[in-house]
């Protein structure tokens, strides 16, 4: 047959390699793809791809987590994440002795926020509070540390210890005010007035750089017939009121602070059976009010009813 | 399937066609196998960066076809007679030297017609009439439609008939 277009593959198709020829390449690319392996850019990252999955899981959620401790009070779930883990990150972001000392005065100030957001929102207890106050006493200690250091160390810049120490105390004091709406509970107060002291007295015991660290203060407090005390390190306690080894400056401040709580929390009580007394008034008027709206419409829908009835 | 299989099984499959596809380009026999070779390589190169080939006889021809381009570089080969003869005739059994000869010569003349077209028509044309693939595979090869394929098919043939008739 004479070749043309349609029949030319015919001809072509038998243009091939011969079986040597074929085996012998067939070698060569075998060797060829042996000494090239297989170098992909995703196999080695695939290989882990659960553990870099779960991490950026966990990358997410932890600080989807920690944001929304910040929030959170004692008593909730997120607490322990926010004082464990949050605050530590912040604790360990301070560095110097002075950065690591001022962290520690915002955690005061937080545990006071904390605790004025829970009695506002009536979601305070004994339970609750004593955790409050075991922190304050934690931040407390490490202030207290901290503050050695800085003056073991800085004896020319005592500005700093200073500095600190006036954060502290207007911390301390303007959350004095929260005080006026604790409720009546006499273990809450005393383990509050602990607290609070124990603060007011770190912040006023070492002042001056010439009083050795181990100085010891001894504060007791009279409450309402309560004794309450508080002592540091290997100090002992004695019966008698307001014994204080330390500084006059000290005695000077503690008493102040004792005598402001006192009657504060006198105030508190009457103002507390007063607000009691208010809320009940006001709920009665709120009710008597929902009652006459009610009654009100009734008789408006009772009126239509008889109306289209007689319309028909 | 992993890449080592894909690629074995592939040259298993296309080897013959890949060098009978490059042969009717370059015409030396000598010169296809070494391509054919060159080919696989890179298709293992290719499939060594642990990327996947959706079609490996469309990527491989297309291979082939790029290593071709680079190998002429715009010079078209001469088509020899003899041995295109000698090639052809190869597997050819009930034919004479001088049936073969003419044979040869006649395919001679069809491979030179192919001139005419542009070169990317003349792929298309040797894709079909050479390579006898299908026109959804000469589709995926070009990267263009079965439609547009067949269209051009179509049209090319009536130009080279014109050109035949007038020659």
């Amino acid at each position: 047959m004479k070749p043309n277009l349609e029949n030319l593959k015919e001809y072509t198709k038998n243009v091939s390699l011969s079986s040597g020829e074929k085996f012998d390449m067939f070698e060569n690319i075998r060797n060829y793809s042996n000494n090239n392996p297989v170098r992909s850019r995703y196999s080695v990252f695939m290989k882990h791809s659960i553990a870099y999955a779960s991490m950026f899981a966990l990358l997410i959620g932890t600080s989807a987590t920690s944001y929304a401790a910040e929030r959170s009070l004692p008593g909730d779930i997120l607490y322990p994440v926010k004082t464990n883990i949050n605050e530590e990150v912040a604790k360990t972001l301070s560095v110097t002795k002075k950065q690591k000392a001022k962290t520690n005065v915002k955690l005061v100030e937080k545990r006071m926020s904390e605790l004025t957001e829970m009695v506002v929102k009536e979601k305070d207890s004994p339970e609750k509070i004593d955790i409050i106050v075991q922190k304050l006493e934690e931040h407390r200690e490490e202030l207290e540390d901290y503050i050695e250091d800085i003056e073991e160390n800085n004896t020319e810049n005592s500005d700093d210890a200073t500095e600190i120490y006036a954060e502290l105390e207007s911390v301390v004091e303007s959350h004095l005010d929260i005080l006026e709406e604790i409720k009546e509970d006499e273990e809450t107060e005393s383990a509050l007035n602990i607290a609070l002291t124990a603060l007011a007295t770190t912040s006023r015991a070492t002042s001056t750089a010439q009083v050795t660290t181990t100085t010891d203060v001894t504060i007791q407090i009279n409450t309402e017939g309560n004794k309450a005390s508080t002592t540091n390190n290997t100090s002992t306690a004695t019966d008698t009121d307001n014994v204080i080894t330390g500084e006059e400056d000290a005695v000077n401040e503690i008493t102040n602070f004792s005598s402001k709580i006192g009657p504060l929390l006198d105030s508190v009580k009457a103002k507390t059976q007063q607000n009691i007394a208010t809320t009940t008034k006001i709920k009665d008027e709120v009710r008597k009010k929902i009652i006459e709206d009610t009654e009100r419409k009734l008789q408006i829908d009772l009126d239509e009813e008889v109306n289209s009835d007689i319309e028909l | 399937m992993n890449q080592r299989e894909i690629f074995e099984q592939a040259y298993i499959d296309l080897a013959d066609s890949i060098f009978r596809y490059i042969y009717f380009r370059v015409f030396d026999r000598d010169i296809a196998k070494d391509l054919t070779q060159e080919t696989f390589y890179k298709v293992w190169d290719y499939l060594a960066k642990g990327k996947d080939i959706e079609n490996i006889k469309a990527f491989t021809y297309r291979t082939a076809h790029n290593i071709i381009v680079n190998h002429i570089r715009g010079i078209k080969p001469s088509i020899s007679i003899d041995e295109l003869d000698e090639t052809i005739g190869f597997e050819i059994a009930d034919t004479s030297q001088e049936d073969s000869k003419q044979q040869a010569q006649d395919i001679a003349s069809i491979l030179d017609s192919f001139k005419i077209l542009k070169d990317a028509d003349a792929e298309i044309m040797k894709l079909r009439y050479i390579d006898d693939l299908s026109i959804q595979e000469i589709a995926e090869i070009t990267s263009s439609t079965e439609n547009s394929i067949s269209v051009k098919i179509h049209r090319l043939l009536e130009k080279l008939r014109t050109y035949h008739k007038e020659s």
